[in-house]
């Protein structure tokens, strides 16, 4: 086991990888109540079409969020229960490329540790299970089409990525997970649920020599296949789909106000390590400087009645894409559209301050700190990072690196851009 | 196990709770106002905590304000309105890094609450009242959140059942205010509103982390010095209510049709059978091995979520899901068996143990989430009712299934509500 200190932060670190390609990851959290564990496959809602061993598959949209509903299903019973007996709370989510399984306890934490273990890699499919949860994540997708930023968000990714499978709903469709069968689950779980496609992350006031030896316990009796050769057919569409023109279109729904998204995609992926970060920073940075709550525009945006107070902006880095957004209500949705595109182009003339670049910085190390008090966002972003091998600790060594002329390059690559306007039906 | 209760002191008429801790990064002050909820004051209340953050005279507009935030390493300053059965409270809160983190020795948390306390007790305004441009704003803004609620459907569920539940009552209130309001208010209005709502309103500031308190305390006494204030507060009321099953429905634009519930007890946080009230919440729908779960969604497949909830001052239990709209008959009638099983004893051994063992660990759970320490503690301290966690730990392992059962008996369903998409009218004349 390796020890790893970062003492600017004062958190401690213990990594080990098991024989069976696991990666273990424990943060020792003293005085924290509660012990809180992810464990996480390498595998999301992109991984529709894929290379396992020499073979092509094709699987229904939604799977990978499907298999996470299953895999709560055990034999004898509900893992909700198994977890709920030993006073623990269990949850699991799917995102575009990975799919999370957690638990929180405040004790018996080596029990709920072996349940996530033994539940996670224990899968469980029957034609009739399959079948019934069928009317369940309907009602989960029916439920998200109702939600106003839900639309937004895939109506710019659809623009954006057009065909890609990162422009579909998670869970897919209604009519696409009726295809779902008991033998694409096992097709898919077999393929991206090896020990060494996931990741533990554990964070706990427990003496992690102790924990280590919980999951070791754990996984060396367990039989696996070796590992298989998987490749992703999405990791080179991605880009060759990824938009050249200004695209703007509308979505008609129940809502009382409209509601603006514009987003930029990257024109380059596939950044690793400190370069992952630092492109993360810069564009966080660029986008508060132009945008953020203490700028100049945003006061103006909404004494002119184009924003509420709702305005925001986020950055999505993955391997395989990367994109900015921006947007919130609007009574003028049209104008905000072209005020944003005027503001991006008044800052590439004027360039930024530096004061004010200073005073964003500290204002992202205080936000960063921030977060670290919580065990989710750690054990969330952290896993993040791994699989772009990027450390989530050596955020602050970076962003003091950043200079003014990284924010500068980074603004000079937010050029086409494609936008979603929600109305009143 | 540390330390976790907070030392409380009076201040001039203002309340300060402390709780010394060096297990975060960070360190919080809480500032809350409470003032009674009702039809006259709803608006004006909950315009101000938006104005008040619109700047201060030090820090006389957004910019200002916010450059001063960034450069205290990004202290989160917010700003948050919420209802407490039938108290409209105005919440005000800081979150600085501890400066051992930092390169630099200014003291953060120190800076950032006097900052907190000016925006507070030194707004901008003129004679005449408050800035006028910024109050027509926040006027705009306001009139927006109100309409909003409409854009999240879940949301907008609750709150219609609630609203059609309390009919003519202050709780059916948007804690956001009303619409129709806001051409009656002024700059000037306004301002000596504010003077007798800050003068008048019990306060409670708390302080969660690594800091020396007396420092905290010198700043209440100079910025905090309101010798009108009044701090206690008033056990609810106890409202007579007769209930006559009810039921209301609402078309919109929409694929997924919602079915609410709103429930009546006569049990809220003050009572002694509060505990037993929340265990029954606990085994009805507050978890994934609830009766609502399992037997709406993971039995007969009809929802995603179907859910519990219990507000704890007012005594309700609101119940939440989301179907196709032909089934409503189905999953009524389903969620309508499950509150008679319960009533008649019929929880097993094991829902119950299930239960208290998740609640157990979510009162554990609280001790490591500042804010919700903060939260707990006003509990207590609105109803009137001390429990400490260690109180609720105990309670709760003695709750028997009798107990359950006699609560269940005291619950009555008030108001079924059914927003569905267009063309769903045929289901107001539903035989119940």
């Amino acid at each position: 086991m390796r020890t790893l200190n970062y003492s600017n932060i004062a958190e401690t670190l213990y990594y080990k990888q098991l024989a069976n390609g696991l990666r273990v990851f424990i943060l020792h959290k003293k005085d924290f109540q509660k012990t809180y564990a992810t464990f996480t496959t390498e595998y999301g809602s992109i991984d529709s079409s894929f290379v396992v061993n020499g073979n092509n598959y094709e699987v229904p949209d939604g799977i990978a969020h499907f298999l996470e509903h299953k895999m709560f299903e055990e034999e004898k019973g509900d893992v909700f229960q198994d977890f709920a007996k030993l006073g623990g709370q269990t949850n699991a989510f799917t995102t575009f490329n990975r799919t999370t399984y957690l638990f929180s306890s405040t004790e018996n934490v080596r029990e709920n540790l072996e349940v996530l273990l033994n539940f996670v890699q224990n899968p469980y499919f029957t034609d009739e299970n399959v079948n019934k949860e069928k009317g369940i994540i309907a009602q989960e997708i029916k439920m998200y089409q109702d939600n106003p930023d839900w639309r937004l968000y895939f109506g710019l990714l659809g623009l954006m990525y057009q065909e890609s499978p990162i422009s579909k709903d998670i869970a897919g469709t209604v009519e696409s997970i009726q295809r779902i069968t008991k033998e694409d689950l096992s097709l898919c779980y077999n393929t991206f649920y090896h020990p060494s496609n996931m990741v533990l992350f554990i964070v706990s006031s427990w003496d992690p020599i102790e924990l280590l030896a919980v999951v070791e316990n754990n996984q060396t009796p367990k039989k696996f296949t070796s590992s298989p050769d998987i490749s992703r057919n999405h990791h080179h569409s991605m880009q060759l789909l990824t938009k050249k023109k200004e695209k703007t279109i509308e979505i008609k729904l129940a809502v009382a106000i409209p509601k603006l998204l514009i987003g930029f995609s990257d024109p380059e992926t596939g950044l690793t390590g400190d370069q992952y970060l630092e492109r993360e920073l810069s564009t966080l940075i660029m986008l508060e400087l132009i945008f953020g709550k203490g700028s100049k525009v945003f006061t103006e945006l909404l004494e002119a009645g184009l924003i509420d107070n709702d305005f925001s902006f986020e950055y999505q880095l993955e391997k395989q894409y990367g994109f900015s957004t921006l947007g919130g209500s609007s009574k003028k949705p049209v104008q905000l559209l072209g005020r944003i595109k005027a503001e991006l182009n008044k800052a590439k003339e004027d360039g930024f301050d530096s004061q004010m670049f200073e005073r964003v910085k500290k204002k992202k190390i205080g936000e960063y700190l921030r977060r670290l008090n919580y065990p989710e966002y750690i054990a969330n972003q952290f896993t993040k990072y791994v699989f772009n091998d990027a450390n989530l600790f050596d955020m602050l060594k970076v962003l003091e690196e950043i200079k003014l002329k990284d924010i500068n390059d980074r603004l000079e690559q937010f050029t086409d851009f494609s936008a979603v306007i929600v109305n009143k039906a | 196990m540390k330390q976790l209760n907070f030392i409380t002191e009076e201040i001039h008429g203002t309340r300060l709770h402390f709780l010394q801790t060096d297990k975060y990064k960070t360190t919080i002050a809480v500032i809350n106002i409470a003032i009674d909820l009702t039809e006259e004051n709803v608006t004006k209340v909950a315009l101000l905590p938006y104005l008040l953050k619109r700047g201060c005279k030090n820090y006389p507009s957004i910019i200002k304000l916010q450059e001063e935030l960034d450069s205290l390493y990004g202290t989160l300053l917010s700003i948050d309105l919420f209802k407490r059965g039938e108290q409209q409270i105005v919440q005000f809160s800081i979150e600085a890094v501890n400066e051992r983190y930092l390169s630099s020795d200014i003291n953060v948390l120190l800076k950032a609450f006097i900052l907190l306390t000016q925006v507070i007790v030194e707004p901008l305004n003129t004679e005449e009242g408050f800035n006028k441009a910024y109050l027509e704003t926040e006027k705009l803004l306001l009139a927006n959140r109100v309409q909003s609620i409409l854009d999240d459907k879940i949301r907008y569920a609750e709150y219609k059942t609630i609203e059609h539940m309390y009919e003519g009552e202050p709780y059916r209130l948007l804690v956001y205010g009303q619409t129709e309001d806001l051409k009656e208010i002024d700059g000037t209005n306004l301002y000596k509103f504010y003077l007798n709502w800050l003068h008048s309103s019990p306060i409670d500031i708390f302080i969660v982390g690594d800091t020396d308190i007396s420092e905290i305390s010198n700043i209440i006494k100079n910025n905090f010095n309101f010798l009108g204030s009044k701090n206690s507060f008033q056990p609810q009321k106890e409202r007579k209510f007769s209930i006559k099953e009810k039921l209301v429905t609402e078309e919109l634009d929409i694929n997924q049709s919602k079915l609410n519930l709103g429930l009546r007890s006569k049990i809220n946080i003050s009572s002694d059978a509060y505990i037993d009230l929340l265990v029954y919440n606990g085994i009805l729908g507050g978890f994934a091995h609830s009766k609502l779960f399992v037997n709406v969604r993971e039995k007969a497949s009809l929802a995603y979520y179907a859910s519990s909830k219990l507000e704890s001052h007012q005594g309700i239990i609101t119940i939440q899901s989301g179907i196709e709209e032909e089934q409503f008959t189905a999953a009524l009638k389903i969620i309508r068996e499950q509150l008679v099983m319960i009533r008649n004893g019929q929880v097993s051994e094991q829902e119950l143990v299930l239960t208290k063992a998740l609640y157990k660990n979510q009162f554990m759970e609280i001790i490591d989430q500042p804010r919700r320490l903060v939260d707990f503690q006003y509990h207590s301290i609105l109803s009137g009712k001390r429990r400490t966690i260690m109180d609720y730990q105990r309670s709760i392992a003695e709750v028997k299934l009798e107990d359950v059962v006699s609560v269940a008996n005291q619950v009555e369903i008030d108001t079924i509500y059914f927003l569905t998409g267009r063309g769903g009218k045929q289901y107001a004349n539903i035989k119940l």
